[in-house]
């Protein structure tokens, strides 16, 4: 005879409630990170005006008279973000339209495995490459570019993000029914045609939440542009020029000993405000996006 | 019918479609080359540094003394206290979201949390390293404090990994076991994880392996970069081989530039090591369980 | 049955998927400007010899073809025969109603475009609609998606599309499997109209629909090619005792 409630309705609910707040860490995790940002950029926001942090083109926090306009730091971030998305972009989303709609099994069992193992190789390691082999090799072709420069952390940054755009486009061209691929071959396009007259425009939703995910990845990265972009905070297009991102700046500042309670160590909380905003605000649209995409093709 | 109105440019598009072909063939091959390069790069310039005396030296101001044994003992540290952590907390919130509130509105929510969080850049988790655990909670620059934000950061990537890994269990085994009169948390226990443990491991050693080389948020607590002893224990100060390997390779001397490859081929065959461990358990599960 | 004017000619076909033998020796011919119906029961093969005439099975890597088909007196699997210009003139419709997702003119004249229609494409657009009994219901929408439409208009678009491309054959894959009863008799009423221009060759499990439309008859059964003759003949008179057995219900 079985015992009756040998294990209790009380435990069961002990472990729900334990299961549950496992659960609740996520948002606990996403809320300390929005009232820390919050309450520390408001501390900071005591002694710059929004205004002049927003507008000002010079990022001098440590100089005299100090001067904290993020412009310099947000060019920089960009011009990695403009430039790794002009390598990703296009190679990645060719390479996952002929993954999908050419090769052959064995060749995606040969791509695949290599673009996933890129994607494991970790950012300061792409810094290494950057720093001792990219730059070195365009200096060669390039002499008036800086030792460190905007243009080889774009580079290896674009290759750190391109296994994402292709496995995320990937999908999405897969998502694309079988059945609409049949009906343009049935007409007699071949499979450029098909590939670019049916699939990608069927896919495209998807195909641009990929590159958005992709590129917020790129405005977030962190060590490769430590390593290879420099830090100097400098307002430029000039992709041969020493630039300072965001991360980049924050890093700087961490490593050297900067006391709690200083201006300084507020900089890099309003900085980090501005990199959780806009990572956020690109996931949270590239998501909304993938999800309608996805529930169109079910 | 009128075949006259056809000026099919046959020729044309054939040459386009070679064109294309062509082209992406050799760009899909580029990632192949890029990674043949990146790897060889890296050997070539760190192989002359690589012997015992390089995993059992600590850092040291001149090149050819400096080692990892600070650094790896460290990242060991770091790794098993990492785990020890996030495993539980990941597997945990991944059975509460499949199996006890599937579809409910709060699984909803905390789903959408958790979908962006594993879009958070790392040194953001960095930032909340340095106010939460190391200012606020008073742990300093300990491995604690590391292993807590590194915590926090790969979190997403396990509990994302082990739902997976749970969904695919098929359903008959969870109405089985009901119906011979288990509850929820023994069918879950008994019948459900063990069925997507394969799937789930592969998750925790992947999400590990990410660990391992995460370099920007133990940067933010305040790792070290030249640290001459072996923690002992997890309050300890310490640093951790990415960490080392940053701050070889930002000094200006090409010989340090050597060593940081040094380290970087030890923490790449770390990786691989850990990355096969996944692919095998990957294919094993594959290959055993066939529903 | 008599066969005047073939538009296609098999000799010898057999198709094979690795160790699977789909179609056993087949050897026939089917008339041109006729409804040709392909039945029998599912898994016989029915849709793989339909495919093999525009080589739509090109895409399956295990499969394997011997024998010929001929269409205009050439060789369908020629290796010099451009299978973009093959699919040119044999068009195709399929089971489940596929338009691209664009715009209804747009899916009409890209296959046109493509393979580089001179004429005007409004009025290619306009007179392939009309072909298809479409015109009435999307004239003033040409430029909406075409997938604001119903099932059955989407069907009839996709038989539209594949006028436009003025073929000589039309491949028919169940087409009317997925749609509703009155959608059916509309394609079935289309089918009808479209005999006059073209050859046909519609595959249907459905045997009323096969006796209603077609003027021949094709039994499949197992890959292999059973009876081939006239429609009304096959239905009311069959040779074979097994045709007998399947138009009459007794498996299938």
């Amino acid at each position: 005879m079985i015992p009756k409630q040998s294990f209790g309705w009380k435990k069961e609910r002990v472990i729900q409630w334990m299961l549950a707040l496992s659960a609740l860490l996520a948002v606990a995790t996403t809320f300390t990170i929005i009232g820390v940002l919050g309450t520390e950029t408001a501390v900071f926001f005591k002694h710059v005006s929004f205004w002049s942090f927003i507008t000002g083109t010079r990022w001098e926090p440590l100089l005299d008279p100090k001067s904290f306009g993020i412009l310099p730091l947000l060019g920089g971030t960009l011009l990695i973000v403009i430039g790794s998305g002009l390598i990703a972009v296009p190679v990645g989303l060719i390479t996952a339209i002929y993954l999908s709609e050419y090769a052959s099994e064995h060749f995606r069992g040969v791509v695949k495995p290599a673009l996933e193992i890129l994607a494991g190789i970790p950012t300061v390691v792409y810094g290494y490459f950057a720093l001792t082999f990219v730059t070195p090799l365009l200096r060669n072709v390039l002499p008036s570019m800086q030792v460190f420069n905007a243009l080889s952390a774009a580079i290896v940054v674009g290759i750190m993000i391109l296994p994402m755009v292709v496995s995320l486009c990937d999908d999405a061209l897969k998502a694309v029914p079988a059945a609409l691929r049949q009906g343009g071959y049935a007409l007699g396009a071949t499979t450029f045609e098909v590939s670019q007259g049916v699939v990608v425009p069927s896919a495209l939703s998807g195909i641009m939440a990929s590159f958005v995910l992709a590129l917020s990845r790129a405005f977030g990265e962190t060590m490769a542009v430590t390593l290879a972009a420099g830090a100097t905070p400098n307002l430029t297009w000039n992709p041969l020029e020493s630039i300072q991102t965001m991360t980049a700046y924050i890093v700087q500042v961490s490593l050297g000993d900067t006391p709690a309670g200083g201006i300084e160590y507020q900089t890099i909380f309003a900085v980090g405000a501005v990199l959780f905003v806009v990572t956020l605000g690109m996931n949270v649209i590239a998501h909304q996006v993938m999800r309608r995409f996805r529930e169109e093709y079910e | 019918m009128n075949n006259s109105q056809w000026k099919n440019p046959g020729d044309r598009r054939a040459r386009k479609e070679r064109l294309f072909k062509g082209c992406a063939i050799g760009l899909t091959t580029f990632s192949l080359v890029i990674l043949v390069v990146l790897v060889g790069h890296v050997v070539v310039a760190g192989f002359s540094y690589l012997s015992l005396d390089f995993l059992t030296s600590f850092p040291s101001r001149f090149a050819h003394k400096a080692g990892i044994k600070s650094a790896l003992a460290g990242s060991f540290w770091l790794m098993g206290l990492v785990f020890l952590i996030s495993v539980p907390l990941g597997i945990a919130s991944a059975i509460y979201l499949e199996e006890y509130n599937r579809k409910g509105k709060l699984s909803r929510f905390i789903e959408i949390n958790i979908a962006n969080l594993a879009g958070v850049p790392s040194i953001v988790y960095g930032i909340i390293g340095l106010a939460v655990f190391v200012r606020f909670f008073h742990l300093q620059r300990s491995l604690l404090a590391g292993a807590l934000t590194m915590s926090l950061l790969i979190l997403p990537v396990i509990i994302i990994a082990a739902r997976e890994a749970i969904r695919a269990v098929p359903k008959n085994i969870r109405l089985g076991a009901y119906a011979l009169g288990a509850t929820r948390w023994q069918t879950v226990i008994h019948h459900v994880l063990p069925a997507a443990a394969p799937g789930i491991l592969t998750g925790v050693i992947l999400a590990m392996s990410r660990a391992l080389g995460e370099t920007a948020p133990l940067i933010m607590i305040g790792a070290l970069t030249y640290v001459a002893f072996v923690p002992a224990g997890p309050m300890d100060p310490f640093t951790a081989l990415p960490i080392q390997i940053f701050n070889w390779a930002s000094r200006p001397q090409a010989e340090f530039h050597e060593v940081a490859a040094a380290g970087i081929i030890v923490l790449l065959i770390f990786l691989l090591v850990l990355n096969s461990a996944a692919v095998w358990l990957r294919h094993r599960a594959s290959k055993k369980i066939r529903w | 049955m008599q066969i005047k004017n073939p538009v296609l000619s098999l000799s010898s076909v057999v198709v094979r998927y690795d160790d699977f033998t789909a179609i056993k020796p087949c050897s026939l011919e089917i008339e041109r400007h006729q409804v040709t119906a392909i039945i029998g029961p599912s898994g016989c093969g029915k849709s793989t010899l339909l495919r093999c005439f525009n080589r739509m099975n090109d895409f399956v890597d295990s499969f394997r073809l011997e024998g010929e088909i001929l269409f205009e007196g050439r060789n369908i699997y020629d290796k010099d025969w451009d299978v973009v210009d093959i699919r040119r003139r044999i068009g195709m419709v399929f089971q489940k109603s596929n338009p691209f997702p664009k715009s209804i003119a747009q899916n009409i004249i890209w296959g046109p475009k493509l393979n580089g229609y001179q004429g005007s494409l409004d009025d290619l657009v306009q007179s392939s609609l009309q072909r298809a009994g479409l015109w009435n219901d999307v004239k003033d929408r040409l430029h909406e998606s075409a997938l604001t439409l119903s099932g059955g208009q989407q069907q009839r678009l996709c038989i539209a599309r594949a006028i436009a491309m003025q073929p000589e054959v039309i491949l028919m894959d169940e087409p009317a499997s997925a749609l509703d009863p009155r959608s059916t008799a509309r394609i079935e009423e289309l089918i009808g109209e479209l005999r006059r221009d073209y050859s046909i060759v519609i595959v249907t499990h459905n045997m009323q629909q096969a006796a209603r439309v077609s003027d021949a008859t094709l039994f499949l059964y197992e890959g292999e090619l059973i009876e081939y003759g006239a429609t009304d003949k096959l239905f009311t008179n069959p040779d074979v005792q097994k045709t007998e057995d399947y138009i009459t219900g007794r498996f299938g």
